[in-house]
């Protein structure tokens, strides 16, 4: 390969990188089940088990809020799309769990920073603007909200 | 008749197949699931983040008929008036200006067809309780209420005295420089029959549009070597006839006039419904009062306040999250949510500690968003250092090294000084030792590795006893 042609791509391959994670699709499983997650106690380093999955919703803006640990997902009725599928339908569907969606997002900040430079661009989790969460409702139907990685510290 | 091709018929039959196998994943609102209900009116036009996302409590409503006598058309006119999720507070600086603003909808429906205004109320004074105020009953309010149009357009600006408006002023142009504008009667009556109306000829007060600038000041070791500016803004307000100069104090900025002026920036900090009359508002008044804040989240960057800053109380955080700062996809607002739930578990100082955490979260998150999310090694070499090395809580490795003293005088300027500077250092420690990943591995900060046994046992024994 030419060396120009080499150095373009080079690079032009942050930029893909980037509208790869902003393309791609990512099928999350949101489980109504007594699974937990490890966090820290406030204070201190001691090991907590909280509830895994919880949801919210705002009665008000209609805003439902789903967090697996400490990640949180948003649907808002006024920007995302909801529908729903057979259960039939779901065994097609190529689910990521947590830790590999967070494994991309890791692996899409590096991409980004993969040359030396003075400026480091900072990947924020909504970025990642193709992600549907499946809810099971009934054993035959799963409701699939789109939703959006919000940016969050505690 | 033209002859259709075999392949064309199995193409015809695979798309049957297919539209049919969708159809069958197909469920139909309302029989097998229920969808939210979605609110029939956003402010997606309007430019200022905050606006674009407030909430309307569409279930608080006032409501009253509009005499259709003062209005050039003879249908009737209902106006029903929204509560907002907005309050906020204008601030100066040196603390001797500050008062509570609201925002309400008005929907102003005739025949089928309704108009949607946002109305921001800021009164004259402190003193009115600003969460029983109505647009359709003002009372004894006096001051100013801007009037935005749905397409986020400032319609009018309408100055009241004691409830009656005795002005409107509907043509809104920013001025090059501070000029008084005389107020005058609007010519077809009032905007809203129902609205006590001054009938005098004017004179009642003028309109004063000011000028706002942003500059950022640069110090080398605290000798002051330059400005720059970041924007101006323009901003219009009724003042009554007979305000005189004992009413008002000047504002400066420092350096600029002086250095024995203070600074003069106009601070508006929104306070979500479920933050006001907490023990949470009411710590972070304290906050702002004694100047902390502010004083101490300049100390790691010169640029402030934190932009577009909203402050609420959350029930959706674990009992383990003392607070969440949140960046909005596609705004510039940056929420703080302390957790509803332990609230009044927490003694004040954890409160303010963890208001001050979050507060550095989000001014790291607006270093971040402002600069388009590419962070350069000369302007901002902390935030570039630590996110080049750390994928994950980048944030909290940045905090535990070089925040923790800074943190720490803030809660001893908060708590009076009480105790000593390494107990308040202790007490800034929480929440900055380290956090479980996604994938369930404790990640441990590098400045509490690099503690030694002694002041990990002191620090978590301190945290510990303080609750």
């Amino acid at each position: 390969m030419p060396l120009k042609k080499m150095c373009i791509l080079f690079f032009l391959w942050p930029l893909a990188s980037l509208g790869q994670i902003e393309n791609q699709e990512f099928n999350i499983v949101f489980y109504k089940s007594d699974s937990v997650c490890k966090t820290t106690d406030s204070g201190g380093l001691t090991t907590v088990l909280i509830e895994k999955y919880r949801k919210h919703q705002n009665t008000k803006t209609g805003i439902i809020s789903f967090y697996i640990c400490d990640e949180l997902f948003e649907y808002n009725p006024k920007l995302n799309v909801i529908d729903s599928i057979k259960s039939s339908a779901f065994k097609d569907i190529d689910v990521f769990s947590l830790g590999s969606l967070y494994k991309k997002y890791i692996e899409a900040q590096e991409a980004l920073n993969s040359y030396a430079s003075n400026t480091i661009r900072i990947l924020f989790k909504n970025e990642f603007n193709n992600i549907w969460l499946y809810e099971q409702v009934t054993t035959n139907l799963y409701i699939r909200y789109q939703v959006q990685w919000i940016e969050n510290i505690e | 008749m033209e002859k259709t091709h075999p392949i064309q018929h199995t193409l015809l039959f695979l798309l049957f197949i297919l539209l049919l196998s969708c159809r069958e994943d197909e469920v139909k609102p309302g029989e097998d699931m229920e969808l939210p209900s979605l609110p029939q009116f956003s402010f997606q036009n309007f430019d200022d983040p905050i606006l674009k996302n407030l909430s309307i409590d569409w279930d608080d409503v006032k409501i009253v008929k509009s005499h259709p006598s003062a209005r050039t058309d003879s249908s009737e006119v209902l106006l029903s008036e929204y509560s907002t999720d907005l309050s906020g507070r204008l601030t100066l600086d040196d603390s001797l200006g500050s008062k509570e603003i609201s925002f309400k909808l008005l929907e102003q429906k005739s025949s089928d067809t309704s108009e949607y205004f946002l109305l921001k109320l800021i009164p004259d004074n402190d003193s009115i309780d600003m969460s029983k105020v109505s647009y359709l009953d003002l009372g004894g309010f006096s001051g100013t209420v801007h009037v935005f149009k749905e397409t986020g357009e400032l319609y009018a600006v309408q100055g009241y005295i004691n409830g009656v408006m005795e002005a409107w002023l509907q043509t809104i142009e920013p001025q090059d420089e501070a000029a008084g504008r005389a107020a005058f009667v609007p010519s077809v009556g009032c905007p809203w029959s129902d609205y006590s109306c001054s009938t005098g000829g004017g004179g009642a007060g003028s309109f004063v549009t000011y000028r706002i600038d942003r500059y950022t000041d640069w110090f080398v070791n605290e000798r002051y070597v330059g400005s720059d500016h970041e924007w101006t803004r323009y901003h219009t307000v009724f003042v009554p006839t007979g305000t005189t100069r004992a009413d008002q104090h000047e504002h400066y900025e420092a350096p600029h006039a002086g250095a024995s002026h203070g600074s003069a920036h106009l601070m508006e900090i929104i306070k979500d419904a479920s933050f006001k009359n907490t023990k949470a508002e009411c710590v972070y008044d304290k906050l702002v009062k004694t100047n902390t804040l502010k004083r101490y989240v300049q100390k790691f960057d010169a640029k402030f306040p934190v932009a577009h800053l909203k402050f609420e109380l959350s029930s959706s955080l674990s009992s383990t999250t003392n607070g969440q700062t949140r960046h909005t996809p596609g705004s510039l607002l940056i929420n703080i949510a302390l957790n509803a739930n332990t609230l009044s578990g927490r003694t004040t100082m954890e409160v303010a500690r963890t208001i001050f955490h979050e507060i550095i979260h989000a001014e790291m998150y607006r270093i971040v968003i402002e600069n388009n999310y590419s962070v350069s090694i000369n302007d901002y070499p902390g935030v570039y250092d630590y996110y080049s090395r750390y994928k994950f809580n980048a944030q909290h490795q940045q905090m535990a090294a070089h925040y923790i003293d800074i943190i720490g005088q803030a809660l001893k300027e908060f708590d009076g000084a009480v105790q000593s500077d390494q107990y308040y250092d202790d007490i800034a420690w929480d929440g900055l030792m380290g956090n479980y990943d996604a994938a369930g591995n404790l990640v441990t900060t590098i400045a509490w590795n690099q503690l030694s046994q002694t002041d990990k046992n002191r620090i978590l024994g301190n945290i510990s006893n303080h609750k």
